[in-house]
């Protein structure tokens, strides 16, 4: 009994352990390990030329995005373009 | 100050204020403000700025009152359909407050006459109310190019941003956070995705609200931030935006030295 639940406990530690937790416009949101920009984007299904993105602070060039891989306590701020009136 | 008995009574909630007082209120009857574009976002703020005595009001459109516009852009009535949009505006602005003196530009803004509106009464503050990214990112290089403050907004659907413009201070501007406009139907217009009424009335407030504390000189403007405002979630987030040192129109080495009219025949982008 005793090691089952200690295999369990386990387990769950691992499972902790390979969700990554990064800020989306101020929220914590966790997300799949070693997910890069351009896949996070894809996944929530923000289209590509609808949003720039400031990465830890700094507005990020569009060329970059597959190569930025999220890390733990990254800041994303999704800014949408909103042009109406 | 030489306040008439109506105006004293007129602006009495104003004048009660420590931070505006007699003073403010001069200085906002002396201001001159520019809203370009009297639609969702236009209209709201063009009244609130009337109501607070704002002196000089420039509209620019060259638009007429359409049906479709009624349910949000509420310079305009039932009776005005039909009518040019500046010409209600100033209609519904000469009855709201005969202290405005209200100046029409029946245009739509371009690289030929964007500075030209500005200098004809050298106004102090800039209103982008525009529908379209052609205009929004027009205004924002005019602006940075004039040295003049201005609020950018925008409405879709269910959400709306705005950001404030102040030269000569490390204030990013439109294009620090956005590069250039949107390829071609990345993003909806009203027209197509719609929007509920009253962000226009939010938005536009906010506008107005950031022009009036420009004016008098009070409290934290927006400028360095993005406010964005989604009404399902009732969410208002503001995000820190930095000045980006290479922009392409406020950064140390711009490579926008002249006005670009993405929608005209000039257009090469």
């Amino acid at each position: 009994m005793v090691s089952l639940q200690l295999f369990s406990a386990n387990s769950l530690i691992n499972k902790v352990m390979v969700i990554v937790q990064i800020k989306i416009n101020g929220k914590v949101t966790e997300i799949e390990p070693s997910l890069n920009l351009a896949s996070l984007l894809e996944t929530r299904r923000i289209k590509p030329g609808a949003v720039v993105v400031q990465y830890n602070g700094d507005i990020v060039d569009k060329g970059l995005w597959t190569k930025i891989v999220l890390q733990e306590n990254d800041e994303l701020e999704i800014l949408r373009f909103v042009g109406g009136g | 100050m030489d306040f008439n008995e109506q105006q004293i009574e007129r602006y009495s909630r104003h004048i009660i204020l420590s931070e505006v007082g007699v003073e403010g209120q001069q200085k906002i009857l002396n201001s001159k403000v520019l809203v370009i574009g009297t639609g969702g976002l236009g209209a709201p703020a063009a009244m609130f700025l009337a109501a607070a005595g704002v002196g000089t009001i420039g509209l620019v459109d060259a638009d007429k009152v359409d049906l479709s516009n009624l349910q949000r852009q509420i310079i305009h009535q039932t009776k005005d359909v039909g009518k040019l949009k500046v010409k209600s505006g100033e209609e519904t602005i000469n009855e709201m407050n005969p202290d405005v003196s209200v100046v029409t530009y029946h245009s739509f803004v371009d690289s030929s006459n964007i500075l030209d509106i500005f200098k004809d009464q050298d106004y102090d503050f800039i209103i982008d109310g525009t529908d379209n990214f052609a205009a929004k990112f027009l205004i924002n290089d005019a602006c940075v190019m004039a040295k003049k403050p201005f609020s950018h907004a925008g409405i879709i659907r269910f959400n709306g941003q705005l950001t404030t413009y102040i030269p000569d201070n490390d204030t990013p501007c439109y294009r620090c956070m956005f590069k250039e406009p949107p390829p071609e139907g990345a993003v909806p217009s009203c027209r197509e995705a719609g929007v509920l009424g009253v962000m226009g009335g939010v938005i536009g407030t906010l506008q107005a609200t950031e022009a009036l504390k420009y004016i008098l000189g009070i409290g934290e403007s927006l400028a360095g931030y993005l406010l964005t405002y989604n009404a399902l979630t009732m969410e208002f987030i503001k995000i820190n935006i930095k000045k980006n040192s290479k922009c392409p129109v406020c950064g140390d080495e711009p490579a926008i030295k002249t006005l670009i009219d993405y929608n005209g025949p000039v257009c090469t982008l």
